[in-house]
């Protein structure tokens, strides 16, 4: 799972979870490997991301690097910028470990890859 | 003449004026207690004290008992009788019961009531306690203290009783109306007739948070709030099938009450609703069950619901305070879909929906299990049946792809019942997408294939609310067993949803040769001989799982709510060829169109046919 993928996950469906976000990663595996870089696409998802969860979640990995604390202002021409949040969205993956819901400390494991955000019939 | 005497002598003879009356008096008590329970009076001093003239019937409560016994010593059980006059207590020392019987009998009463006559029992009777060893009826639940004290005043104080109009004071009750007017000309709610006052903040959040814990599938959108007096009560009613949605929600606040709910097969069970306490009547509870609130100043409770007399057996009495309810309802548009057509009071569309297979029974059992039934014949089936499953799945349908390509890039794509991922990644990678499914094995065979995957199910999407610009649903809802469910499921979609973001629902049509026959039945070769005819063959038809009609593959479907059979091809050595059985709901023309404007905050804009299936694009308003 990338962090893109990450920063949009919620526990906000168990009872009694009020938003559920960010989910705080506990990795075993991670993986990094290169994907290629699009400006376009990356300039265009910025907005759409919550740029502290990703710090927070790219930090828990080991991976916060020299990532910005936040979006500078004229994102969409700033390669540089870009390329640090593509790295970041896109090339890091967790493999296997947990995602742990805020108010509940519930886990919710990632194996190969897959996050298995089922509940149970007691948390819904 | 005899046994007079007898008691004269027995209570001493300081004030034989007050003695004689006290004889009299539990004289013609006992003689009651034996023509009732054939229980008699003890010659010797014992721990159970048979007091006379003090019980549910004379307005006494077990704390008013306690209260004037518990200084005599421990009491191990009061025991109230229901519709008596009189009562029991059970010391656990004989001292305590000998002290209590010197210092109270004929002398001291509570009330202004006069004083209390009391005889020594060898052990009080057997009674049948109505609140005893009985369950709620299917789909009731209490939750205890869903508000605080503090959230109980605030919202009391809220409402302003003082401004009386004609329509707000019914003969029994005063009641207002937010959001939109239950009218009790219609029993009604006309959801084309919003009301000027709206659902109050403190409500809103009352609502939310119950919609928030998973107790209603959609916000409350209509408020009736009845301000009880003592002795004002509620006749029993069912809410009309069609006025709401399937779950409604009522808080208590103030005093605390007992709701009669009175069942199809003559049941009767009492239910106390404690202060603060909310309501959640559902299925056969909502649609088949009458509740009411029976005029009396106070009710007859078992020790235990009060929660204060611990240990304590028996009934006791709870005196009615003024009690405010906050009844809070979904409106509903269209014909009502109720599983129970035999208790529809709109029984025209039920008695068309019950015709053919007893379809009553079937939708009951369904509803009952949906959870079970999913996991049994979709979620099982899939995980088994996931590699064959996605041999067969790799032309993308060209409508399909033409929706996954309208999406913007740059915004967040869902498949939510990817399956194997076909979906995902067919065009430049200037979008992302994310592929949500239930199998653990089909989701392997997306991650394998590098797209993102993600394990939930269609009712718990775990994503942030408005955080994807489309989403798409092939095939997937229509394993989804009620329609309650597929409700859910839709505003699931619309929550995920940013605003102006759209999606695109395919699910299974029960007429398969709509336009041309689909694809689907073209894989029959029977169906090209006899074009005339029903493709279905004669022959009877097979039950399986949950008492489901099982389908004949590449035939019309004959029912909504079936089995398909799935023919997994296996080596040998795998075990040979193995049939599952998925459940399918097949959906009727302009069905889907109507469970997607179920959902408040979607506009429809394309519906069609295709291949067999029906399809919905939405857009979150």
């Amino acid at each position: 799972m990338k962090l893109l993928t990450h920063n949009m996950l919620t526990s906000k469906c168990m009872k009694a979870v009020v938003t559920g976000y960010p989910l705080t990663i506990q990795a075993r595996d991670v993986k990094v490997s290169e994907v290629e870089f699009n400006q376009d696409f990356i300039a265009r998802i910025i907005p759409k991301i919550d740029w502290e969860c990703l710090c927070r979640a790219a930090e828990q990995l080991g991976h916060l690097e020299d990532l910005p604390k936040a979006t500078p202002d004229n994102y969409e021409t700033d390669t540089d910028f870009l390329k640090k949040a593509h790295h970041a969205l896109l090339e890091i993956e967790i493999i296997n470990g947990d995602l742990v819901c805020p108010e509940t400390s519930r886990k919710f494991p990632v194996t190969d890859g897959i996050p298995n955000m089922l509940l149970n019939e007691d948390e819904i | 003449m005899e046994s007079k005497d007898e008691v004269e002598e027995e209570c001493g003879k300081d004030d034989e004026k007050l003695s004689k009356k006290a004889g009299k008096k539990t004289i013609r008590a006992l003689a009651i207690l034996k023509k009732d329970t054939g229980i008699e009076e003890s010659k010797v001093t014992t721990r159970t004290i048979f007091v006379c003239n003090a019980g549910l019937v004379t307005g006494c409560s077990s704390s008013d008992l306690l209260n004037i016994f518990s200084k005599f010593g421990p009491i191990k059980y009061i025991f109230m009788v229901p519709k008596k006059s009189y009562s029991f207590l059970i010391f656990t020392q004989e001292e305590s019961s000998k002290a209590a019987m010197d210092a109270i009998h004929g002398k001291v009463g509570f009330n202004d009531k006069g004083p209390l006559y009391l005889a020594f029992v060898d052990k009080p009777p057997k009674f049948t306690d109505p609140w005893k060893d009985h369950c709620l009826p299917n789909g009731l639940k209490i939750i205890p203290n869903f508000v605080t004290t503090e959230n109980e005043s605030e919202i009391l104080q809220s409402f302003d009783w003082e401004d009386k109009n004609q329509e707000s004071i019914l003969k029994h009750r005063e009641v207002k109306h937010f959001g939109f007017e239950f009218s009790y000309k219609t029993n009604n709610i006309d959801p084309e007739l919003p009301l000027d006052d709206k659902i109050p903040d403190l409500c809103v959040a009352v609502a939310l948070s119950a919609y928030e814990a998973g107790l209603v599938i959609s916000i409350p959108d209509q408020l009736t709030v009845n301000k009880y007096l003592p002795g004002q009560g509620i006749p029993p009613h069912t809410d009309t099938h069609d006025c709401c949605t399937g779950t409604i929600l009522s808080l208590s606040l103030g005093s605390g009450v007992t709701m009669e709910f009175r069942g199809p097969k003559g049941e009767h069970i009492p239910v106390w609703l404690p202060p603060r306490s909310l309501l959640v009547m559902s299925g056969e509870a909502r649609y088949c069950w009458s509740h009411g609130i029976t005029p009396r100043h106070c009710d007859t409770v078992p020790h235990s619901v009060l929660g204060i007399e611990q240990g304590l057996e028996g009934l006791s009495l709870a005196h009615r305070d003024t009690r405010v309810s906050l009844t809070f309802r979904k409106t509903f548009k269209g014909p009502c879909s109720c599983p129970y057509p035999e208790f529809c009071d709109r029984s025209n569309y039920c008695e068309k929906q019950s015709s053919g297979l007893n379809k009553a029974d079937l939708r009951n059992k369904i509803e009952m299990a949906a959870g079970l039934l999913e996991t049994q014949l979709v979620h099982q089936v899939y995980e088994e049946i996931a590699g064959h499953f996605s041999e067969t799945r790799h032309k993308p349908w060209p409508r399909v792809t033409e929706f996954v390509e309208s999406v913007d890039g740059g915004k967040l794509l869902l498949d939510l019942g990817c399956g194997n991922g076909k979906y995902l990644g067919q065009e430049s990678k200037t979008k992302w997408e994310i592929g949500a499914d239930y199998s653990q094995n089909l989701l392997n065979i997306v991650v394998e294939r590098g797209h993102q995957g993600v394990r939930c199910d269609l009712l718990n999407v775990p994503f942030k609310d408005g955080s994807v610009g489309g989403v798409i649903c092939i095939a997937a809802l229509h394993h989804l067993a009620t329609e309650e469910r597929r409700v859910a499921a839709i505003i699931e979609m619309w929550r995920v949803l940013q605003t102006g973001g759209r999606f695109l629902v395919y699910v299974w049509a029960k007429d398969q040769k709509k336009q041309e026959m689909s694809t689907y039945l073209k894989q029959n070769k029977n169906n090209f001989k006899k074009k005339a005819q029903d493709p279905a063959p004669a022959s009877k038809d097979e039950t399986g799982e949950f008492g489901l009609p099982v389908h004949v593959n590449r035939t019309q479907f004959k029912h909504q709510d079936v089995l398909v059979p799935w023919k997994l091809k296996q080596s040998e050595e795998q075990g040979g060829d193995k049939e599952f059985k998925r459940f399918y709901h097949v959906f009727e023309e302009g069905e889907l169109e109507e469970l997607v404007l179920k959902v408040a905050g979607l506009e429809v804009i394309e519906s069609y046919y295709d291949q067999g299936n029906w399809c919905c694009i939405a857009r979150k308003v």
